[in-house]
Formats: C-alpha cells, sequence, structure tokens
C-alpha cells in the first residue's frame, strides 16, 4: 500500500471549508490546534502552498488574548498554552515570528508565569498541571529563543520526577505510565539539552517503549491498549530521541499506519476503517517520515516541524 | 435554537441532572443516536418538542439514568458555542458586574458546553468563574454541581467521561466539600469506580484516585482499607484494566511524609484559589497504608487467583512484578520453572516488543493452548524484568 499524498492535501485543504457541519462548530475550541496539525501535514508532503499563508496568518494573530497575552484557540477565547504553541509554530513555520511585534514581551510573560514553584506549568489560569503544558511552555519559549536556567533547571527536574519504576512517565510525579507522556517528557529533555540526566535509564525507557508495539504492527500507548496511529508519534519520537529507533519493527509500523488511510476522502484514522481526523493525519504522516519512509519531508521528533525549521533555533544553552 | 429557547433547554439539563434522588444522586447520562425506538418513555421535551430526555430510575443498578439523543446535545452545543461567543464579545468581561440572571444564564451557557464540549477552556474559566460566585450566593450550588460532574464523569460518551479539565474540576469541587466538613468521600469513590467501570484504562479517573486517596489519609484519618478492598474488586473484575491495576500498586509502595503532606498542601491550595473559602485542617499520620508484610501478602494472594482463575491478561502481573523483589524469590523459581517446563514441551516463546512469537506453529483454533501460551508468555515477561531490573520498589 502506497501513501495517498494527494488526498491527503485535498483532506486538509478541504477541512476549512465545512463550515455548514456541525463537526465544525463543535470543534471551535480547538481551530487553531486544527490549523496547525493541518498546516503542519501539508509542510510534510511539502504542499503547504496550499494554504494562503497571510489568511493563516491573520487568523493566528486574531486569536491573541490581549489580556492575557497568549493565544486562544480562537478569536475572542481566552489564551491557553496549548493555543499559544500551535500559534507560535504556525508562525516559525512561515518564518514570520516577526509579525508577533510589539506584543513578544507579553507573550513571553503569560508563559513564564505559568510555571509553578516545583518547575511544572499549568495551561492556564484554570490550574490544571500535566507535563504536557511543561513540553508546551518548554518549546514555546525555545523557538521564541527565551529560555533562561531558572525555568529549564525547574522543568527538567519536574519532568524527571515524572519518570516511573517501569520506564515510563506520567502526567505528574507518580502518576500512570503513558506514552504520550514519555513523548513530551522526553521532548523537554531534549530540547533542554538535559538527556545526559537519563543516561542510567536509558535502557528502562527504551524498553518500555519498544513494549509498545503489538502484533499487528501498530503502537499504543500503555500496556493492553489498543494501538492507534497518533503513538506512531508519541512512541517512536522517544525513541528517536533515545537513539532506539531501530527497536521496533518498521515495516510493520509503516503498514498499520497506511491501512488507517480513507482511500476515497483523504486523511488518517486512529485504527483501520475509522473515521478519519486532522489530528491523526498529521501525527500519522509524521511518524511515516520519521521513519523515512515515502519520501516525506524530514521531521524533528522533539519539535514536531520539519527539522530544516529547527535547525534555524538556537540551541539551549544559549552561548553568551 | 434560539436564544430563549436555549436558556429553557439548558436550564432542563442542570435541574435534570443536579436534582438529588433516591439513588443518593447517582445518575447514568447515555448519549444515544436517537430516541424515537423509546418514544413512549419520553418524559421531559426540549422546547422545539423534540425528545430531549428519556428518564429512568433504575432499582437495579440503584442509579437514575438519562438518555439523551445526540442529535439535540449537538444543537444545544451549537447554541452554546454561539451564546459564548456572544458573552465573551461583551465589552464588560467581569462577571462580577454582571446582572443576577446574567450570571444565571451564562452558568447554564457553561454547563450545556461541559456536557458537549469539556476541553473548551474558555467556557471552563467562565464557569469557575460564575462558580465563585454562585457558590457564595447559595451553598446549594455546590452540592448541586457535584452531581452535575458525577453525571458527566460517569457517563458514556468518553470525550465527557475521560476528560482531564472535567477531573480537575471535580478536585476542586471535592475539596470545597472537604473545606466545608461536608464528607462526600462514599460519593465520589463510588463516582470515581463507576467512571472508571464505563471506560476502562481510565488514566484521569485513576489519577484522580491518587489525589483522593492523599486527602483521605491526611485529612480524614482514612486508613485506606476500604479504599484498597473496593479496588481490590474492582481490579479483579477487569483484569485488563492496566490504570486499575497500577493505581493498587501505587497504593501498595503509598508512604506518607511530612513532604508529600507540604506538597499536598500546596496542591490545595492552587487549587482553592480563587473561592472565599477556610483551610484545610490537615493531620500529621505519617508512614504506609499498607507494610511491607501486607504487601507480600496482596502480592502471594494475587498470583494464587491469576493461576486459579487462569488469567491471561498482562495487566496483574505487571501488578506483581512491581512488588517482586528477594522476599518473594521462591515465586521467581516456580515461575522459571513453569515457563521452562512449557517450552520444553512446546518449543521456545520469544518476546518481541508487546507480542510474542514463537518456534513452533500454533493452531490458532486451540483455544486452550493458545490461552497457555499467553499465560506463559506473561510469565516470561516478569521473569526477564526481574532479571534485567530485579527489585524495584523498596
Amino acid at each position: 500500500m502506497q501513501l495517498f499524498r494527494e488526498k491527503h492535501v485535498d483532506y486538509v485543504k478541504n477541512l476549512n471549508t465545512k463550515t455548514d457541519q456541525l463537526e465544525y462548530w463543535l470543534t471551535e475550541h480547538l481551530r487553531l490546534n486544527g490549523v496547525y496539525w493541518g498546516l503542519m501535514a501539508l509542510f510534510l508532503m511539502d504542499s503547504q502552498d496550499a494554504f494562503v499563508k497571510e489568511e493563516v496568518i491573520e487568523f493566528v494573530l486574531s486569536c491573541r488574548d490581549p489580556k492575557r497575552g497568549g493565544f486562544g484557540p480562537y478569536p475572542k477565547h481566552e489564551a491557553h498554552i496549548l493555543s499559544t504553541l500551535s500559534a507560535i509554530q504556525i508562525l516559525k513555520l512561515y518564518n514570520s515570528l516577526d509579525r508577533l511585534g510589539s506584543f513578544k514581551p507579553d507573550l513571553v510573560k503569560f508563559i513564564k508565569d505559568l510555571q509553578l514553584p516545583d518547575g511544572s506549568f499549568q495551561g492556564d489560569r484554570f490550574g490544571e498541571v500535566d507535563s504536557r503544558f511543561v513540553y508546551t511552555a518548554i518549546q514555546c519559549l525555545s523557538i521564541l529563543e527565551e529560555l533562561d536556567e531558572n525555568i529549564a533547571s525547574g522543568a527538567t527536574d519536574f519532568v524527571l520526577r515524572c519518570l516511573n519504576f517501569d520506564g515510563g512517565f506520567g502526567m505528574v510525579p507518580g502518576a500512570e505510565s503513558h506514552a504520550a507522556q514519555a513523548f513530551v517528557c522526553l521532548g523537554t529533555l531534549s530540547i533542554l539539552g538535559q538527556l545526559d540526566k537519563l543516561t542510567s535509564k536509558k535502557e528502562l525507557i527504551s524498553s518500555w517503549l519498544s513494549e509498545r508495539q503489538v502484533a499487528n504492527g501498530g503502537l499504543n500507548g500503555r500496556p493492553e491498549k489498543l494501538p492507534d496511529v497518533c503513538y506512531s508519534w508519541w512512541v517512536l519520537t522517544g525513541m528517536d530521541i533515545l537513539g532506539c529507533l531501530d527497536w521496533v519493527d518498521h515495516d510493520k509500523l509503516r503498514q498499520y499506519i497506511l491501512s488507517c488511510q480513507d482511500d476515497v476522502t483523504g486523511g488518517i484514522s486512529d485504527r483501520p476503517d475509522n473515521q478519519v481526523d486532522v489530528f491523526h493525519t498529521v501525527f500519522g504522516i509524521a511518524g511515516l517520515s520519521l521513519l523515512g519512509f515515502e519520501d516525506l519531508v524530514p521531521v524533528d521528533a522533539s519539535y514536531c516541524l520539519p527539522k530544516a525549521v529547527v535547525a534555524t533555533i538556537k540551541k539551549f544553552p544559549y552561548e553568551i | 435554537m434560539n436564544a430563549v429557547s436555549f436558556q429553557l433547554n439548558a436550564r432542563n439539563l442542570w435541574d435534570q441532572l443536579t436534582e438529588g434522588s433516591k439513588y443518593n444522586g447517582t445518575k447514568y447520562l447515555q448519549l444515544v443516536p436517537d430516541l424515537e425506538p423509546l418514544k413512549g418513555l419520553i418524559d421531559i421535551k426540549s422546547t422545539d418538542d423534540e425528545p430531549m430526555f428519556i428518564r429512568i430510575d433504575n432499582d437495579d443498578a440503584q442509579r437514575r439514568e438519562f438518555f439523551v439523543a445526540k442529535k439535540c446535545c449537538l444543537k444545544l452545543c451549537v447554541a452554546a458555542i454561539f451564546e459564548l461567543n456572544r458573552i465573551l464579545e461583551m465589552e464588560e468581561r467581569n462577571p462580577q458586574m454582571w446582572s443576577e440572571s446574567m450570571q444565571w444564564q451564562a452558568f447554564l451557557t457553561t454547563i450545556a458546553l461541559l456536557v458537549t464540549s469539556p476541553e473548551n477552556h474558555s467556557a471552563l474559566n467562565l464557569h469557575q468563574d460564575l462558580a465563585e460566585i454562585l457558590f457564595l450566593r447559595d451553598e446549594t450550588i455546590l452540592r448541586s454541581e457535584l452531581y452535575l460532574l458525577i453525571s458527566l464523569l460517569t457517563c458514556n460518551n468518553a470525550k465527557v467521561n475521560k476528560s482531564s479539565s472535567i477531573w480537575h474540576l471535580f478536585k476542586k469541587v471535592y475539596l470545597l466539600h472537604v473545606v466545608q466538613n461536608v464528607n462526600v468521600s462514599s460519593i465520589v469513590l463510588h463516582a470515581n469506580l463507576l467512571s472508571a467501570t464505563e471506560h476502562k484504562n481510565n488514566y484521569y479517573a485513576w489519577s484522580f484516585a491518587r489525589f483522593f486517596v492523599q486527602v483521605e489519609w491526611l485529612v480524614y484519618d482514612n486508613n485506606l482499607q476500604g479504599v484498597y478492598t473496593q479496588v481490590r474488586q474492582f481490579c479483579r473484575d477487569a483484569p485488563q484494566d492496566t490504570s486499575s491495576w497500577m493505581f493498587l500498586q501505587h497504593l501498595m509502595t503509598l508512604e506518607f511524609t511530612p513532604k508529600l503532606r507540604e506538597k499536598l498542601q500546596l496542591d490545595c491550595l492552587r487549587l482553592l484559589d480563587g473561592f472565599s473559602v477556610g483551610d484545610i485542617r490537615f493531620g500529621e499520620a505519617y508512614g504506609r497504608p499498607f507494610s511491607r508484610e501486607e504487601v507480600r501478602e496482596i502480592v502471594l494472594e494475587t498470583i494464587e487467583w491469576i493461576h486459579r482463575m487462569e488469567i491471561t491478561s498482562l495487566s496483574p502481573w505487571e501488578f506483581v512484578k512491581m512488588n517482586i523483589g528477594e522476599d518473594l524469590s521462591t515465586v521467581v523459581d516456580q515461575l522459571k520453572e513453569s515457563v521452562s517446563k512449557f517450552e520444553d514441551e512446546h518449543g521456545k516463546i520469544h518476546l518481541i516488543n508487546g507480542y510474542f512469537e514463537t518456534e513452533s506453529s500454533i493452531d490458532e483454533s486451540n483455544l486452550l493452548l493458545m490461552k497457555l501460551y499467553t499465560t506463559t508468555a506473561n510469565k516470561k515477561r516478569v521473569l526477564r524484568w526481574y532479571e534485567k531490573h530485579g527489585r524495584f520498589n523498596g
């Protein structure tokens, strides 16, 4: 089976035209994230021109929450760290961070103020804490080149405390291991240049991650769960970061991802024959890119951005 | 659905989901594709005369059940989104400055959104802002909020049931009851288990449980034996539910220290930030709810159960492997012997990532043999862990 590249491009391109469908309105609170997922899928397929750059940038800027400084998922919505990362990633993909202009100091303040004394980050003023938000905030600050030692050491300590005895990572210290949390914790350490802190645990973590591959080739997020295409990203990235990508069977995984494509509408679903969505589409394609299949644009495992884009980000710790 | 109609429907939803019932508030909310087949039972209609709920008191299950038509729910959601956007566009964004009726209207809007799109953070923040005002004005609303959240967290819709934000809000509402010396522990634990029953491997439900047992121990001096008994039963009824087994593992190794107490205190302060309430009084009982000897007994009992019930799932073994150590070396020897005997008879089992392959071809229609292969592969996985990592918890 092959990647239905053109169909996927069409699928993503048409997502924003379905305003007559209920689903479009029901996902309003995820709109900016959705734009990033779609745009990133297009970038990986080298088809970014399917979106009109200026329209996308204008939409991103219209989502800014002037009261808080970050970005909401839709105009007038409250800023949250998740939608803020999507905004920054989109601007970075378009090499348009300069469009932040005078908003940038407030944006950086919004992100930094979300860090708590134990080094974790909350998503917004609602106060939910999760290693997802640590990763999200650290990636934001990295792209903006605004990381500092204080923030980095707190975040590092927190994610290291999320490592469990079984080799997985949880959402907070002591929480159950989950592959998505492994991605965010390893991604955080990678961005901060702190992977050496895991040296003695590398094999343990790699084993836990590789055990996510099940008999049909797909990857699951936890023991005894069904495989899901998005874990092709959450699990593989961790393995790539740790340098053990070859511990899983690439061909079997490729077949699994490709079997989740819709050959009529385009798009990729979580499991074969399920309804496709843009979230699984981007992470399926990103997984294939990480494995080096289908002649896709190479993706960076820590940022989920094209490697060429990440190469332009200043690495932390910054040289004085 | 126009604005007036929306408000009436949202009010209807709130009234139904927050009403106490003969089952101590336990409700089961099910989103169903259509209500047509059960038309005769419809007792609540939406304003445009479409079926909205079916309500049944289920004595067998000891709960009030609501069947809500998805179509109606979606209409409500879209109307709520437009209403929320109208509120977000208002010049005066501070709910403190709104009239009482406006506050209620906005509160009902957020409830419709909690039911249909629980990760809408603007709606969640607005809901909390309004809750802070309304709880102060009328203390019965706090109990209503608890019932509402229980309805959502135990409902059959995964998006709602497994919403990390709703579970976070549930923590706050539970703590507000603790502050007011209203003991809702049994209702809350019951809801936690109901939610986990409805959706297996419910990550956020079991994360909440970790928080819950800390509060129970440090505030109520609860020795957690009751929690253990109920969770143990849950795990045995759901051998494949890794999340519940990992929670049980957490319970076994839990140790209350001054540092943990301090951390919990800070977390609670943060969770209650914004609500004008007093402090929580934390006790100073430190130590382990389960001694090492008790844990050893529980592990041995679990292994005996796995064998006796011929459990094929890996999760109970995941629980065992985390507790296996020098004091259980006889168990390790028995596992080695069992694996070796099986492989001598049926050929080697190769563990590959999360699955296994066999040297000899297996007749997959021979279910009994397949079961033996699976259980032996599980044992082999535990042994591999032990050989690589030995005793981990101590």
